[in-house]
This record gives C-alpha cells, structure tokens and sequence, in this order.
C-alpha cells in the first residue's frame, strides 16, 4: 500500500477509533440516563472498539492488517450487525433458484403462493396485489429468493423499521441519485426503442419477483425517498444494497393505478421496478475506503444526533424518575422516621420502666435499712435495758450502778487492816514457832541438864553412903553436902513441869491465830 | 455562549471519550463497576444540561441573569 494510502487509513482509524470511543460513551450514557444496564452490549461495544484499536496498533507498528479493515465494516457500535455470513451467502449473479421457478414474464401465479411463514404478515390468498400491501422492495424471507441486492431477511428485523433508520449516508444516497437516474433513462430507453414488446427487465437472469410483485407502496416503511434504485441489469458483482427503490408513488397510486398513466398498448404488463439492483463495488481502494469513512462519519454523526435526540426525551423519563426515586426516598424517610419514633418510644418505654424499678429498688433499700437501723436501735435498747438491769444487780441501792466512794474506802482501809493483821498474825506465828523451837531446845536442854543432874545425884547419894559406911566423924560434914545436892535436884524437879506448861501454853496460841 | 457552547462541546466528547475508555478498561477486566460509569455519564449528563441551558439561551435570547435563574430553578427542580 502507498504511504499516503497508509497514513490516510491511519488517520481514519484514528478517527474511528474516537469515534467508536465516543460511542461507546454515548452508549454508556444512555444506559445510565434510562438506568438499564446491560453488560453484554458493554462488552461488544468494546470489543469494537478493542478491535479498531488492535488494527490501528497494527499499522503503526508497520504491520498491515490482514483481511477486512475495520474502517471497511459497516455496522454500528453494538455489534448487532456482522458481517454477511454463510446465511446469506445468496448467488451474486441474484439468480432465482430452480425452487422458485419464476415465469419469464415475471407474473405471480396463484401457484406460486405467498410466503405462508409467521414472519411476514402477507395475506394468505396467494393474491399478490399490487396495491402495496406487501413490504416494501428486498423484504424477502428465505422461502423467497431473494435478490442479492436485499439486504435484509426475515431475520433481520430492520426491514419493518426501516422508517427507523435515521439517516442515510452521503454515498448511499450519491448511488441512489444515480441508480434512479440510470433507472429512468433506461426506461426511457426502453419505451422508445420497443414500445410494443415485453419488457426486458424481467429476465430470468435478472431478479425479478414479477409483474405483480409487491410493488414497494409509499406508505410502506421506505428507508429513503432518495434510496438507490433497482437497475436492470444485474451486475455480476454486487454488494448489498441498502434498500430497494422507493418508487414514486403516493399512497392512494398503487400498482393498479400505473396502468392508466401510460397507455395500455405501449405497456402490455405493468412491470414494477426490479428490487434493488446491487451497486458495482467500487475497485479503487482509496474510494472505498474514502466510502466507508464516508459512512462510518454518517454513522456517528447519526449515532451523535440520536442520542442527543435520546437525551432529550429522556429527560422527561429522567425526571419522571428523579421524582419517582424522590416520592420512593421520602416514603423510605417517613418509614424511617416512623420506625425511629417507634424505636424512641419503646426507649422511652424502657427508660421509664427502669426508673420505676430503680424507685422501687430504692425504696426497697431504704424500707430495708430502716428495718436494719429500727433493729439495731431495738438491739441497743435490749442491751441498754440488759445493762440497766445488771447494774441495778450490782447496786441495788444506787440504782445507778455506781459504788459509794465512803463506802470503797471503808472496804479498802477494812482490807488493809485485815491484810495488815494477817502479815502480823504470820509474823507472830513465825515468831511464836521460832520461840516454841528455843523452848523446846530449852526444854531439852533442860531435861538433859535434868538427867544429868539426876544422875550426878544419884552418883553422889551412892558415894556419901559409901563415905558415910566408911568415916563416922566425918559424916557430919558429908551429911550437909548431900543435903544441898538435894534441895538443888528438888528445884530442877520443880522447874521441869513450869517448862511443860509454859510449852503449852504456846502451842495452844499458835491454834487460835492459824485457825482466825 | 457560543464560545462557551463550544467548550462544552468539546469537554462532551473529551468525557465521552474517557468514558468508553474507561468503559474499554472495564472491559478489559472483565467486569463492569456501574457506580464509576454512573459517575462518570452523570458528569457528561450535567455538561448535556449546561449545554442545552445555553443553547435555550442563545435560541431565547436570554441574558446570563435569567439563564442563572432558569439554572437555578431547574437544579431546584432536579434537585
């Protein structure tokens, strides 16, 4: 490809590829703005756009793409329409099959019937008027053969809303201008050259469906009034067009009513323009090209013009909503006001049972320490009146519990006395003991000395009679001597029972301080 | 307001563009976050307003006072 070819298709995908973002865009807005969303479509729109990307890519890097360009496809963002496919791979010479054996002059007979599918909303009598009842050129179903030139089929709904379509490109309608004017110098032609023969537009070759085929009725859904007129001849390379001719005539001038435009002689059979007769394809690539950027710009201008035309009758639906999604978020507000007053009230509710319970609580603890204090102040008393009575006990005299000082000092000085005269009742004794022991060793000694003296007496009575026996003279001498030894024996004799007593005599004082 | 008209023409196909974009990424990703497309086509939907509050301007030959208040009332409205 030339370079100027390339940077010319560089910038058309470039252009498309904005484009087509674009698009995408308006197509998310309008999902938003009638708040339907649909991922699928999102998808296929971006895959388009994906693809147009790749492509452009592609011929920057230096790589030309292979197969058919995306500037040469031509179908809107969604994706809706592909490319023909093997369902529509239709003869390109537009030759009727040998199923549908149209006669050479192109009649409808009744055999051959009218579609009896569901899909069309044709009459079923097999009459074929020509009033324009049937669908306007290139509506065909597949029972039908249908010239190549139709584009649609039955199963493509876009026939019946043809009416629809917004706009038509700038090339479809320079090779509608011109098919319409080969069309009508060819009839010219025609009528001139041969005025009394057949016409040579229906041909077995050359797709006609008949003389009475459904001629395409104004008030049939016609793309355009300026849509490409069906030629004559049938070209061996057609591409699809985009509709059949839309013939001149009003509502009320149907097919009928052709006859008495021209006269009958000239005309045998009223023969209605052929369908859509297929545009030769341009070979120059840079012109074909240059149509589908042609028509990719119509495309998107169209694509631009209906959304804003969707916009704005969407506004009233967007405001229908705003309001409806208003009256919906103030009922929600009144719900939940409504729920929140319950929720305060059943709070206050609580709130109030608590306090109640807390009064009675406290009115419980209160009862419950007044109890408490009332018994311990019952308590108090008991003990008070315990001790009042045990103190009476004590004093009964006083009756207060308390003892007379006087009297105390009475008791303790009579204490003091009688302890002071215990310690001297034990001294005494002690010294009455210690006195009684010297008597009694006195006493001892005293019957030694007794004894003594008794036998010292007795020794000496025994010598004086020894002497006395032994010296008469000397007797008298002898004879006072003995008689002192016994007077002092007769004394010591005499002292022995005044000791007894006198021993006694203490023992019995001893008795009475140990027993007081 | 022409100019301005223009502006906004420009800004309209400058967000719609970034919101197929944006849209492309999404699909790139597999899923689609309607709340960012909502943000983004609200935006696109308030320029549309502005747009068309302009051209009501340049039509009815109304001063930027009375388009304020038409703004005005129609954001009470809306709002």
């Amino acid at each position: 490809m030339r370079k100027g070819a390339l940077k010319k298709k560089q910038r058309q995908l470039e252009e498309l590829h904005i484009d087509r973002r674009e698009a995408l865009g308006e197509l998310v807005l309008g999902m938003y703005v009638q708040n339907t969303w649909d991922d699928d479509l999102l998808a296929r729109g971006s895959a388009e756009v994906v693809e147009v990307e790749t492509e452009l890519k592609e011929l920057m890097a230096g790589n030309e793409p292979e197969g058919p360009s995306a500037t040469e496809k031509d179908f809107p963002v969604t994706g809706e329409h592909r490319l023909p496919t093997g369902e529509h791979d239709y003869p390109a010479t537009g030759e009727y099959t040998a199923e549908h054996a149209v006669p050479a002059t192109g009649e409808y007979t009744a055999e051959h019937s009218l579609p009896e599918s569901a899909e069309q909303e044709y009459p079923v009598t097999g009459e074929h008027p020509v009033t324009g009842e049937h669908p306007v050129s290139g509506e065909f179903t597949a029972e039908h053969s249908l010239p190549e030139s139709a584009e649609y089929t039955a199963e493509h709904e876009l026939p019946a809303a043809a009416a629809d379509q917004p706009k038509l490109s700038r090339a479809e309608k320079k090779a509608a201008k011109k098919e319409k004017k080969e069309r009508e110098r060819q009839e010219k032609a025609e009528a001139k050259a041969t005025p009394a023969a057949p016409p040579a537009t229906p041909s077995a070759t050359a797709p006609t469906p008949s003389a009475s085929a459904p001629t395409p009725s104004a008030t049939a859904p016609v793309p355009s009034a300026t849509a490409p007129a069906p030629s004559a001849p049938a070209p061996s390379e057609a591409v699809p067009a985009p509709a059949p001719a839309a013939p001149k005539v009003a509502a009320g001038e149907t097919g009928a009513d052709e006859p008495s435009e021209k006269p009958a002689g000239k005309k045998p059979i009223d023969v209605p323009p052929p369908p859509a007769a297929p545009e030769p394809e341009p070979t120059d690539p840079l012109d074909v090209l240059e149509k589908q950027i042609t028509e990719s710009e119509t495309r998107a201008k169209s694509a631009l013009e209906a959304a804003k035309a969707s916009q704005k009758a969407d506004a009233r639906t967007e405001l229908t909503a705003i309001t409806r999604d208003v009256e919906s978020g103030r009922t929600e507000l009144d719900e939940s006001l409504g729920k929140a007053a319950a929720a305060i009230a059943a709070a206050e509710e609580r709130a109030s049972q608590a306090e109640a319970r807390l009064e009675r609580e406290t009115a419980a603890g209160r009862e419950a320490a007044a109890e408490w204090v009332r018994g311990q102040a019952a308590e108090i008393e008991a003990d008070a009146a315990l001790a009042a009575e045990l103190g009476e006990d004590q004093n009964p005299s006083t009756g207060s519990g308390e003892p007379d000082p006087v009297l105390s000092a009475r008791v303790t000085s009579l204490e003091a006395e009688l302890a002071a005269e215990k310690a001297a009742k034990e001294e005494a004794l002690t010294k009455a003991a210690a006195r009684l022991k010297e008597i009694e060793e006195s006493a001892k000694l005293a019957e030694a000395r007794v004894e003594v003296a008794e036998a010292a007496a007795a020794e000496a009575s025994n010598q004086a009679r020894i002497q006395a026996a032994a010296t008469p003279s000397a007797d008298d001498k002898g004879a006072t001597e003995a008689e002192a030894r016994e007077a002092a024996v007769t004394w010591l004799r005499g002292q022995i029972p005044a000791l007894r007593q006198e021993i006694a005599k203490s023992g019995e004082s001893e008795k009475d301080s140990g027993a007081s | 307001m022409q100019d301005h008209l223009r502006e906004l023409d420009d800004m309209r196909r400058s967000n719609l563009g970034d919101l197929g974009q944006m849209t492309l990424e999404m699909a790139a990703e597999g899923r689609f976050d309607r709340s960012r497309l909502s943000q983004q086509a609200a935006e696109v939907a308030k320029i549309d307003r502005e747009a068309d509050l302009i051209a009501r301007g340049l039509e009815e030959g109304l001063t930027l006072q009375e388009l304020e208040d038409l703004a005005r009332g129609d954001g009470a409205t809306s709002g």
